[in-house]
């Protein structure tokens, strides 16, 4: 316990710093507040509107939450089916890879023009953002299998499927789960982005909102929900990583007490 | 239970045409049933090729291969095989990694039978253990109850201790020679320790790379059961000089 408390003591002491500079830059350039608010003034701000940054926050969560879901039901098994598949891996990889050159943003009015302003077309729009990791280290963990464990497999008879089963997937594990940690934080960027085209409510659309009247305080008490959420659900994942892959070195040196 | 090995004019080539790679030539070997056979050679004379072959891993381009009379075409039930790496799976615990031939192919759990393979090697008490808790040395002992927990007749192991401290080498040479004793199996190992060839074979066979020939074949006449201090044998010491020459007759110093 005592240890987890000096680990933490560097990143907060990094943002005690940068609220410091943050402060006195203002003060010294005599900085106005529509540019850039006193820290202070911002978390006053959060206090004030606290129930209505955290409603919205609720619901950007739950389509950051739902596109993730999403990136992870839908990355996984395509990855799957693209590791077994060597045409379809062929037919299909050069155009995902060629879909993830081009901006998302862009992408956002033309998902609302076809699935219109629901849930639905924010949560594609946040799962076009954040599936890609997902299914980049599937493959990758799908793949990196030492030849001794696939002669392994085939030495105890396993089928393709008990293969599969008992052996690449778990072995895919670490993999995936640091592709799910890159895509939750990607997932709170589509999200954003899904507000920005045709939302009404959720921290994005609050962005677009404060931004138009130039009400800088309200957009910094937005950054630092969406950064809240950011961390919080990272954390979540590495947790969940933790519980299920117990055995992996990533997770094993990290408390060797453990 | 044991079962003989016939390997007669056995080639192995990797790739096609002139891109393509001779791993063995014309190999013709007999390994009689209960026997301990030894292959010593340089790194790609093909010995963990025909290893393979052997288990079923891959096919020959030509000739063939019998094991009790039946040609190898796939990886039979009857056969272990103890690889260079332990290849463990990590999140089991070593019963569960003993046990796993048993749940690929859904014949029952045998706990009994783990327990006393895990006594065997001296595994008493780890058995709940993770692979990552283990010595390198356990770790191998454990590929080693995996691979016999099916009674194969017949036991496969490629360079199974070249990763190992001399000493734990030594200690494990001494174990798989109790193992064999008292199983009888038919055991093939390939090795690239002449020391460890000679110790615990009832026959050396030398192979000289680029293709994978075979040399020439020893028989080793020790008396049973050997133990390090047959290193001062002259019969030990004999062995070990002529696989010497064999080996560096044929272009390779180790």
């Amino acid at each position: 316990m005592m240890r987890r408390l000096g680990t933490m003591l560097y990143p907060i002491a990094t943002l005690v710093a940068l609220v410091v500079i943050w402060y006195a830059a203002v003060k010294l350039f005599h900085v106005p507040a529509y540019l850039l608010p006193l820290p202070g003034d911002v978390i006053e701000r959060i206090r004030e509107d606290f129930w209505f940054l955290l409603h919205h926050s609720w619901i950007t969560t739950g389509i950051t939450l739902g596109g993730f879901v999403l990136s992870i039901v839908i990355g996984v098994p395509l990855a799957i089916v693209l590791v077994a598949s060597k045409t379809l891996e062929r037919a299909v990889m050069p155009w995902l890879i060629l879909s993830q050159t081009f901006p998302k943003v862009a992408l956002a009015p033309l998902v609302v023009v076809w699935f219109g302003l629901g849930l639905g077309p924010k949560l594609v729009v946040t799962f076009l953002v954040a599936f890609f990791p997902v299914l980049v280290s599937t493959i990758v963990g799908l793949r990196s299998i030492e030849r001794e464990m696939i002669e392994l497999a085939r030495a105890v008879r396993a089928s393709t499927l008990q293969t599969f089963w008992h052996f690449r997937l778990p072995l895919a594990l670490p993999n995936i789960f640091a592709g799910m940690k890159v895509s939750v934080a990607f997932s709170v960027v589509g999200a954003v982005i899904a507000e920005w085209v045709g939302a009404n409510a959720g921290l994005g659309y609050l962005l677009l909102q404060a931004n138009a009247n130039l009400d800088t305080g309200l957009l910094f008490a937005v950054l630092v929900a969406l950064m809240v959420i950011g961390v919080v659900l990272y954390y979540a994942v590495e947790l969940v990583e933790r519980l299920v892959i117990p055995w992996h070195s990533t997770i094993r040196l990290q408390n060797p007490t453990a | 239970m044991a079962q003989p090995i016939t390997i007669s004019g056995v080639s192995k080539t990797f790739g096609s045409g002139t891109a393509g790679v001779q791993a063995l030539q014309d190999v013709d070997l007999e390994v009689a049933a209960g026997e301990f056979v030894a292959i010593v050679g340089a790194s790609g004379c093909g010995k963990s090729t025909l290893l393979r072959l052997v288990g079923g891993l891959a096919p020959p381009t030509s000739g063939r291969i019998e094991i009790g009379g039946k040609p190898v075409v796939e990886p039979s039930p009857g056969i272990g095989i103890v690889f260079q790496t332990p290849v463990l799976l990590p999140w089991r615990t070593v019963e569960q990694n003993v046990q796993l031939p048993l749940v690929i192919q859904r014949s029952g759990d045998a706990a009994q039978r783990i327990q006393d393979l895990l006594e065997l090697v001296g595994l008493r008490g780890f058995e709940r253990r993770r692979p990552y808790e283990l010595s390198g040395g356990m770790q191998q002992r454990v590929a080693l109850c995996r691979a016999l927990v099916t009674d194969p007749s017949l036991l496969l192991m490629d360079e199974p201790f070249g990763a190992l401290d001399a000493l734990t080498r030594e200690q494990m040479n001494l174990e798989l020679q109790r193992i064999w004793l008292e199983t009888g199996k038919t055991v093939l190992l390939i090795t690239h320790s002449i020391t460890e060839a000679v110790m615990l074979a009832d026959r050396v066979v030398v192979m000289t790379p680029r293709p994978g020939r075979i040399r020439e074949i020893i028989e080793v006449k020790l008396p049973r059961p050997r133990d390090f201090s047959a290193l001062r044998d002259a019969a030990f010491h004999e062995a070990c000089e002529r696989i010497r020459m064999l080996m560096n007759a044929s272009g390779f110093v180790e």
